[in-house]
């Protein structure tokens, strides 16, 4: 326990280049000496692959790594962000040299939000059209109806016309059962029940 | 935005329904006279306004009411209109009867021409047939004037003039009777005229064929 610094690091001591970067290099050995009467390396390098050029240089200088001085590790804002973004970009450009094999979850989630979202204008669209081609179709009878109606109410003379163009071949039994059926059911009808005398009496009408 | 876009949707979609209601609404105000109706049937009141009905109704009724009467009708007519009203949505059934009288006559018409071709004697029928359409014309113009007085009947201020209102409840109860008794007529005819020519006709319609089939033979 005489000297700390041989066994145990401070806390507050500064790691070496690899660590700061978060990158922890498990085979790079622990300084067993203490720092003073270690011979101080002129750089220490550490080679990361994915440092981008413009980076902080990943050298420590040996004036600094001689002083014990605690140091606050603060690492930069922009280092685990850059990952992401690179990853990020990394997969935009995968997606762009390939659009049909997208595999990430998320696009795919909000493609099939967005063909769902889709699918509710076209159901409306044709309702829409179904409405629309319903009423034209009850118009167009409706009008169809009137016109025939107001043809032969405004033509009597036409109409009672027709049917001897149509007919002038001849009456046979048949033609006159079917008339004597006509009368028949016309002679069904029967007013003293479908307007009773009893519905304009005193006595209904409370007077 | 998709509320609206919602209501946007259930108005179009309510346009064909509406449209089968309007369809049905203008079917029914042309309910008065028959529209399929070859005939146009005469109440004997045309050009007259409301009042000028009431009025002519006044003179032929020729009643006038008591003190006590007037009183009466004048406290009970409002409610005896809305009694109207239903009586006057069992009057459309007349149209019905009148298509179905009228229909017959259309098709006793045509038999009449088909019978001339083949070459049967339709003197007397031709005649009969003139009658039948006289007393269908007479039942058309008869409803007409019922459901006109009907009408007039609910919708007149009874309580201003209840001599009016008795003057038309009048007329509708003598309109009425009258309906019954041309109905009653043409039924009367049909049986009683109309279907004894009808075989008459059927039975000359089967000795010609005979006669032809024994020419031919």
């Amino acid at each position: 326990m005489a000297d700390d610094t041989t066994t145990e690091e401070p806390k507050d001591t500064p790691k070496p280049g690899p660590v700061r970067r978060g990158v922890m290099d498990i085979q790079r050995p622990r300084p067993q000496a203490p720092l003073a009467s270690r011979p101080a390396p002129a750089s220490v390098k550490v080679e990361t692959p994915a440092a981008p050029a413009d980076e902080e240089p990943a050298f420590i200088p040996a004036d600094e790594e001689s002083a014990p001085t605690p140091v606050v590790d603060t690492p930069p804002p922009n280092k685990r962000p850059n990952i992401i973004e690179q990853a990020a970009a990394a997969d935009a450009k995968a997606a762009a040299d390939n659009p049909a094999a997208t595999h990430d979850p998320h696009q795919q989630m909000l493609a099939a939000h967005a063909s769902k979202k889709g699918r509710p204008v076209a159901v409306i669209v044709v309702a829409v059209l179904i409405a629309l081609v319903m009423a034209g179709l009850t118009a167009f009878a409706y009008m169809k109806t009137k016109d025939s109606t107001k043809t032969t109410g405004d033509h009597p003379s036409q109409q009672s016309a027709a049917p001897e163009e149509t007919h002038t071949q001849g009456a046979t039994t048949a033609d006159v059962d079917s008339a004597s059926k006509e009368v028949d059911s016309a002679a069904a009808a029967n007013e003293a029940a479908d307007i009773p005398e009893s519905d304009l009496t005193d006595q209904t009408l409370g007077l | 935005m998709k509320i609206r876009l919602k209501l946007v949707l259930a108005a179009v979609l309510l346009v064909p329904v509406m449209s089968v209601g309007v369809v049905g609404a203008v079917e029914q105000t042309g309910g008065d006279i028959p529209q399929t109706s070859t005939y146009t049937p005469k109440t004997g009141n045309e050009g007259l306004s409301l009042q000028q009905r009431l009025e002519k109704r006044k003179t032929e009724i020729k009643t006038k009411l008591s003190a006590v009467e007037k009183t009466r009708v004048t406290t009970r007519c409002k409610a005896a209109q809305g009694k109207v009203a239903s009586a006057q949505a069992r009057a459309k059934v007349i149209d019905t009867r009148y298509a179905g009288y009228e229909k017959a006559l259309t098709h006793l018409q045509q038999l009449k021409d088909k019978l001339k071709a083949k070459g049967v004697d339709t003197t007397v029928y031709e005649q009969q047939l003139a009658v039948l359409t006289t007393k269908t014309q007479t039942y058309a113009d008869d409803a007409a004037a019922y459901k006109e007085s009907l009408k007039d009947l609910a919708e007149l201020d009874c309580a201003v003039d209840p001599d009016a209102f008795k003057a038309s409840l009048e007329t509708s109860r003598k309109l009425r009777a009258k309906v019954e008794a041309d109905g009653k007529d043409i039924r009367s005819y049909y049986t009683m005229t109309i279907k004894p020519t009808l075989l008459s006709l059927r039975q000359q319609l089967v000795n010609k064929e005979g006669q032809n089939t024994e020419g031919g033979m």
